[in-house]
């Protein structure tokens, strides 16, 4: 990695602690199909940016608003079947979007701010970000190791995890909301339209290697900390946005990963 | 006279106005095995999670052991299969029962019940589909369940698994001492397994011997037009096809 200056060290440690977080949960993503609930999420919470943005509060809280409200709306639809998960996403992620578009053409600093907020940007990465980042790793691997069993079942099939006492409801919107708490917390660093890569790759890839699940966890960790490690220094490199170029190495280890199987 | 596990009086069930099963009654005795056919969309799966409690029934009572259907839950009294479980799981055959079973010689035990033992370490996604049911099955037994409801456990699974499967299934009615009520496409495959059948379309045409199922009238008015049924036996002894044009 080339010589990194002082202020670039926190959000740089903060980027291995958002990559590792969104990996532990990525198995998750997969195996439950919610890649596009992603995509709804950090889409949601991009009209919760701009909100904060145009009223003056602190953007993180009212994108993380923004992105509860969209998880638990698709979320629920896609479990209680009144619309197919696609539909319901692709509603939501338009609109919340348009009103990100509108308030940041309302706050009249659409340029500058939007553009971060798109493509992430380490610099608007600060310390409080870091603490909240490790703090909520914490919570992952807390949840991850307590709960795994229940996990394991839930991932298996719903209406058998029910038959074996797991409290189905409560763990499903739970795990909805630690991934789209996390998934606002990236998007500072890789935008909201890249963040998506980083929750969904790692395990995908991981799963093509490992049978046994905590290989899984940690070769999805593995390969989330090669992405992030390789995306910022090619970032800080050649002077590239860190969001597209972590998206971009993302996107190079699962080409790689289904070219080896052919 | 054999205790009853299973009772459904006058049960409907409605998804808004639409009324997917209508008035259905049975009991299922201990030790019972039964099998549940219809076309698709006849309501099958939706009896399963109305007996499982996952479903509410708009009129009538489901009852299992004499409780409800969610007390019987939590106490264990019933196991489970699904149609399909994910199947990417990354977990040896153990892995998969430690999920349920905490004590080693019991995971033993089970896997050797459903002949697995010796896969007891191979990863859950690289087996067959009879494997794999075999290993859920186990899965399923961990809690010594007095009754076992199967969503389709064949799907899938070519005609000699499935004799095998059917086999494994009579076995551990007897030795586990559960009664079964399995739902199946299989008419011709079923009716030489099980020990009674109920035929059901929205509502009940039919309850009782497997036998009395090869009926034409009976086979028309349940999936509503002509069929032809390949009738299999176990070693391909008298293997037929039945047609109710």
């Amino acid at each position: 990695m080339p010589c990194v200056p002082d202020f670039l060290i926190v959000p740089l440690i903060t980027a291995f602690v958002v990559a590792v977080s969104l990996s532990l949960l990525s198995f998750f993503v997969v195996l439950k199909r919610w890649a596009f609930l992603s995509v709804g999420v950090s889409h949601a919470a991009f009209g919760g940016i701009a909100l904060g943005v145009l009223i003056g509060v602190s953007p993180e809280f009212t994108a993380l608003g923004f992105g509860v409200v969209a998880a638990f709306l698709i979320a629920y639809f896609k479990r209680k079947g009144g619309f197919h998960e696609d539909i319901t996403v692709g509603v939501l992620f338009s609109f919340f979007m348009a009103v990100g578009v509108v308030l940041f053409a309302l706050s009249k600093s659409y340029i500058t701010n939007a553009f971060s907020y798109l493509f992430g940007n380490l610099l608007m990465v600060s310390g409080g970000d870091f603490s909240f980042s490790v703090a909520l790793l914490l919570v992952d691997c807390l949840f991850l190791w307590l709960k795994k069993r229940e996990l394991l079942l839930l991932m298996m099939d719903e209406d058998m995890a029910y038959v074996y006492g797991v409290n189905v409801d409560f763990l499903y919107y739970a795990l909805v909301f630690l991934v789209t708490i996390n998934v606002v917390v990236a998007i500072k660093l890789v935008g909201v339209i890249l963040v998506t890569a980083l929750v969904v790759v790692p395990a995908s890839v991981a799963l093509k290697i490992a049978h046994r699940f905590w290989w899984v966890i940690f070769w999805s960790v593995f390969f989330g900390i090669v992405s992030t490690f390789s995306g910022i220094t090619a970032s800080l490199l050649w002077d590239l946005p860190p969001g597209a170029t972590i998206a971009l190495f993302c996107g190079i280890l699962f080409f790689v990963s289904v070219l080896k199987r052919y | 006279m054999k205790k009853t596990v299973l009772v459904l009086e006058d049960v409907t069930v409605a998804f808004g106005s639409k009324i997917v099963l209508k008035d259905i009654s049975f009991e299922v005795r201990e030790g019972e095995f039964w099998g549940i056919i219809g076309p698709n969309g006849g309501g099958k799966t939706t009896l399963l999670k109305t007996i499982l409690g996952l479903i509410k029934p708009v009129k009538g009572t489901v009852s299992i052991m004499g409780l409800p259907p969610k007390e019987a839950v939590r106490k264990g009294y019933v196991g489970y299969l699904p149609q399909r479980i994910e199947n990417y799981l990354p977990l040896s055959c153990e892995d998969v029962l430690s999920l349920v079973v905490s004590e080693k010689r019991e995971i033993e035990r089970l896997l050797e019940l459903v002949g697995m033992k010796d896969k007891r370490e191979q990863p859950f996604s690289s087996l067959s589909g009879g494997e794999k049911q075999r290993v859920l099955i186990a899965m399923v037994l961990a809690k010594k369940p007095r009754l076992l409801l199967l969503d389709e456990p064949n799907t899938g699974i070519d005609i000699v698994a499935q004799d095998a499967f059917y086999e494994l299934l009579r076995r551990i009615k007897v030795e586990e001492n559960v009664s079964i009520l399995m739902v199946s496409h299989d008419v011709g495959v079923i009716v030489n397994f099980v020990d009674r059948v109920a035929c059901l379309n929205r509502t009940l045409h039919y309850e009782g011997d497997p036998r009395g199922v090869l009926d034409c009238d009976l086979l028309k008015r349940l999936y509503g037009t002509d069929v032809e049924v390949f009738v299999h036996h176990p070693e391909c002894k008298g293997c037929h096809v039945f047609r109710t044009s």
